[in-house]
């Protein structure tokens, strides 16, 4: 698989476009720093909460002297603190996502660029990891515009191998980052032991879950003729068919049911569950897509 | 269907297995690389659950290989349907023509309905398929050579006409066989009634023979024999019996009417059972001569067998010629005492410079002791210890003193004859041909024998008279006078002026006479000039009847064409006929000719082609 260079897997104009789009989250994150995301957490921003008692130690900048004038009591006022966002892009870098024209993993990693760019363009903390069998690759938590390009280059660099082992590659995960954030894990969710196991390990966090399901087009809409031996790129499991309507029929049901199942289970965990196919053009499933899908502004 | 030109072609059929086990070969499957197999295993699975016809449309395009296959195979087996017409055939059509085809159970009649199925049959020639039409009744005629004109066919079909003629198919056939030799599908099909006798079991063509059969039921009764006989009670009178034969299927009661000189002269009731003859007698006191008729008055489904003629004539001495050495005491003494003959009486040496008109002149010729050195092709001869080498006899040597064995009673010759006590001193032994009769036999072989032959009837002796007492016995003038009637009697004298139809008269002109008309029973004539020759030959006596010659200053002549043919009479069609010991059957139809359909079968083989190309690049979406 040639390696498209930073340019290649994004171009300004789509990043112009992605400038525009603010990440939404639909819960309200504590961060390390103050970000531009309003938090939960009273504290020292420029919207006003609360008010409470002021105790020994706490700021004296943030006594409401004008309250002490008139009741003659110390209180402090409490502010809204907006601290940032960390967001987690979990890409597959199984074997299986190299399947497809384009590629699902290309089509994976430009959603991943994507996603990075707008969480960085949004003052976001910004991690991306591809996960397998083989091991994890990661790009550590940053933030800062000058990061993008590291970031980008980063991605560019990143190879699919090895199988697929969700169970194993989320619960790494998740014990090595503890904190709230958005986690968006791409995949096609080709997991011969099933992804319950993987996705189950979100639960133990307080992560906002997005499960990108992609599917190439070839998988969602397969042309193939013949009598074939069909070589799982995995593990070289090996399927003799003949293809017939009647088996290409019974296939695409198969699949629905596959989506309809990871659909109801995201659902039913509270993960937001999208489905994407390769077929869709990757700017138009950012731009419009994920929009529409909640996960920005 | 299910008949095939080449079955042997079948035995292809063991490429079946061979085309399975190409396509067991052929199935090496295309490595196509997936992301993952799991769906696709599970769609199977799914599959061979809920569709067991899964592993038969997986295999469509096995089947289909091997269904063209077996239409391959079955083409080259060449099958053939039973169709209408034939295809660049050529066929030879025998067109029976003889007197039943006359019979009118089927309308107008069977001639008719047997013209308008052959003219069906040209109707459904192909372009490329010839047909030749040859007629049969006692004579055969080829009305039209090879052709593919189906205009001329249709003419010349359309003017046949049925005769009043007995049936004889072997000429046509010979011709029908000889143009078949030369044709690439040459089939013989015969049209007819089926009255005709079987084909020698030699007869042998490349041909296919078939036979349409013609007409729909046997009811007929009909004249089969009209025979006069002198009556030896009363002088020189003749007495006539008329057979007729029951050809129906119930038993017949009718009136057989006699009619002499066109006046009826007496009706008789005759009955008949079904499928037997009876005769009928006529006398009448003073019928010495004229012409008597005889007429069936019951309609039935063929007229022309319900009347015959027959025409006597005066009564006139029989004309010995006796022909001997040194003079025969015993037989001049018999043929002076028989006051029906005349004789006369030569030496060898004359008669062999008699000329052949002047031997005519005799009924019969008597050789004692003498053979000739030719005989006439035709004649009635005795011969008195000689034995005529011409007529196919040969001497082996001599026997002595044998005694009488046996004698056939139902002879002629032997009528009221005992041959017991017969003492033979020594006759000639002889071989005989096979077509002789032995009439009387003596322990060392035959001593009288007998041959009646196409116009040739003859007795020889083979001992002498000396060396015997038969001239002292009554046995002698009893058998010489039987002789003589059997030999020369009337029944030659009438035979010659009467003939079965379609057969030749011959008859020697009246000196003076330089032509004769004849007049036809239709009552059309017809001129017969006198040339050269001395005896005048009319061969177109096709129509039952009575034909008179007419000549100036000459009474008028007359003979009689007569069907008179049990086989005619009984005209139920048959169904099948042998030939070569073989059955042929036959068919109501217009004849059907073996199409063959393998060319229809590339054809069928086409769409499953098709098929299989197309499923072939649209597996997938079927």
């Amino acid at each position: 698989m040639t390696q498209p260079s930073a340019t290649a897997l994004l171009d300004a104009d789509f990043m112009s476009k992605l400038d525009q789009l603010n990440l939404v989250s639909r819960k309200i994150f504590t961060g390390r720093m103050k970000g531009e995301r309003r938090s939960k957490k009273k504290g020292f921003s420029v919207e006003f909460a609360d008010y409470r008692d002021y105790v020994a130690g706490d700021d004296l900048r943030f006594i409401d002297w004008n309250i002490y004038a008139r009741l003659d009591k110390l209180f402090l006022k409490l502010f809204y603190e907006e601290e940032d966002l960390h967001i987690y892009v979990l890409v597959d870098g199984s074997e299986s996502m190299s399947f497809g024209s384009p590629a699902k993993f290309d089509y994976a990693r430009k959603v991943a660029a994507a996603l990075g760019y707008i969480g960085i363009s949004n003052t976001d903390r910004v991690s991306v990891q591809a996960l397998s069998a083989d091991g994890f690759q990661v790009f550590p938590l940053a933030r800062g515009k000058r990061m993008v390009w590291k970031m980008f280059d980063f991605i560019s660099g990143l190879k699919c191998a090895g199988g697929t082992a969700l169970a194993h590659s989320c619960r790494q995960f998740s014990l090595r980052n503890r904190g709230k954030g958005v986690l968006v894990i791409i995949s096609d969710f080709f997991d011969k032991n099933g992804y319950e196991d993987g996705l189950k390990q979100f639960l133990v966090g307080s992560m906002d879950v997005f499960v990108l399901h992609l599917l190439a087009a070839e998988e969602v809409d397969p042309v193939m003729v013949g009598d074939l031996r069909l070589i799982d790129v995995e593990d070289a499991d090996v399927a003799e068919v003949s293809v017939t309507a009647g088996l290409l029929k019974s296939y695409k049901q198969n699949l629905a049911v596959f989506c309809e199942r990871l659909r109801e289970y995201c659902t039913s965990h509270g993960f937001s569950y999208l489905f994407a196919s390769t077929a869709v053009p990757f700017d138009q499933l950012v731009l419009n897509y994920l929009r529409r899908a909640g996960m920005f502004k | 269907m299910g008949q095939f030109l080449d079955p042997a072609a079948f035995g292809l059929l063991g490429l079946l297995p061979v085309i399975v086990v190409f396509y067991i070969l052929k199935l090496k499957r295309k490595q196509y690389v997936v992301s993952s197999t799991f769906l696709w295993k599970k769609s199977v699975d799914d599959l061979r659950v809920n569709a067991p016809f899964q592993k038969l449309k997986q295999n469509l395009l096995l089947f289909l290989q091997l269904l063209i296959l077996a239409l391959a195979v079955f083409a080259l087996a060449r099958p053939f349907m039973k169709l209408r017409g034939f295809e660049g055939q050529s066929l030879i059509l025998l067109i029976d023509t003889s007197a039943s085809m006359k019979a009118t159970d089927v309308e107008p009649s069977r001639m008719e309905a047997a013209k308008q199925m052959v003219i069906e049959m040209v109707d459904d020639m192909s372009r490329g398929d010839k047909m030749m039409v040859i007629t049969f009744d006692v004579k055969s005629a080829t009305v039209c050579s090879l052709t593919t004109d189906r205009g001329l066919l249709r003419n010349v079909i359309g003017t046949l006409e049925a005769k009043d003629t007995r049936t004889s198919i072997h000429e046509a056939l010979s011709i029908a066989a000889a143009a078949a030799a030369t044709q690439d599908w040459p089939e013989i099909v015969i049209v007819s009634d089926g009255r005709f006798a079987d084909l020698p079991s030699d007869f042998d063509t490349r041909a296919k023979l078939s036979f349409v059969s013609v007409g729909r039921r046997g009811h007929n009764v009909g004249i089969v024999g009209l025979e006069p006989r002198k009556n030896i009670d009363v002088g020189q009178d003749y007495e006539v019996f008329a057979k007729v034969q029951n050809s129906t299927a119930n038993d017949f009661r009718g009136v057989v009417e006699f009619h002499v000189n066109g006046q009826l002269a007496d009706a008789k009731e005759v009955q008949v059972p079904k499928g037997e003859r009876v005769s009928v007698l006529f006398d009448r006191p003073g019928l010495t001569d004229g012409v008597v008729q005889a007429k069936l008055t019951e309609k039935d489904d063929l007229a022309v067998d319900d009347e015959a003629w027959i025409v006597l004539a005066p009564d006139r001495k029989t004309t010995v010629l006796l022909v001997t050495t040194g003079g025969n005491y015993f037989i001049e003494k018999v043929l002076d005492k028989d006051q029906t003959l005349r004789h006369e009486r030569i030496t060898p040496e004359r008669y062999e410079s008699l000329s052949a008109i002047d031997r005519e002149k005799f009924d019969l010729i008597v050789f004692d002791g003498a053979t000739p050195s030719r005989l006439p092709d035709e004649g009635r001869y005795l011969f008195l210890d000689a034995v005529p080498i011409e007529l196919g006899f040969e001497v082996t040597g001599e026997m002595e003193g044998t005694g009488i064995l046996d004698w056939s009673r139902a002879h002629s010759a032997n009528r009221f004859v005992s041959f017991a006590n017969l003492q033979v001193n020594r006759a000639q032994m002889v071989k005989y041909p096979k077509w002789a009769e032995q009439i009387l036999e003596a322990e060392g072989g035959p001593l009288i024998l007998s041959i009646d032959r196409g116009q040739t009837r003859a007795l020889v002796t083979t001992f002498d008279l000396f060396e015997s007492d038969w001239p002292l016995r009554l046995s002698f003038p009893l058998f010489v006078a039987n002789a003589m009637q059997w030999l020369g009697g009337r029944d030659r004298l009438t035979a010659g002026e009467q003939v079965a139809t379609g057969d030749l008269y011959s008859f020697i002109p009246d000196r003076g006479v330089q032509a004769y008309t004849l007049t036809l029973p239709g009552g059309d004539t017809t001129t017969l000039p006198v040339g050269e020759e001395r005896r005048l030959l009319f061969g177109a006596a096709d129509r039952v009847g009575l034909y008179v010659l007419s000549a100036p200053e000459q009474q008028d002549r007359f003979f009689a064409a007569n069907l008179l043919d049990a086989n005619e009479t009984n005209s139920a069609p048959r169904d099948s006929f042998q030939v070569g010991g073989q059955t042929v059957a036959g068919t109501k139809e217009p004849v059907e000719a073996n199409r063959e359909v393998w060319h229809w079968l590339p054809a069928g083989g086409l769409p499953p082609g098709m098929a299989e190309w197309y499923i072939y690049h649209r597996r997938g979406f079927i």
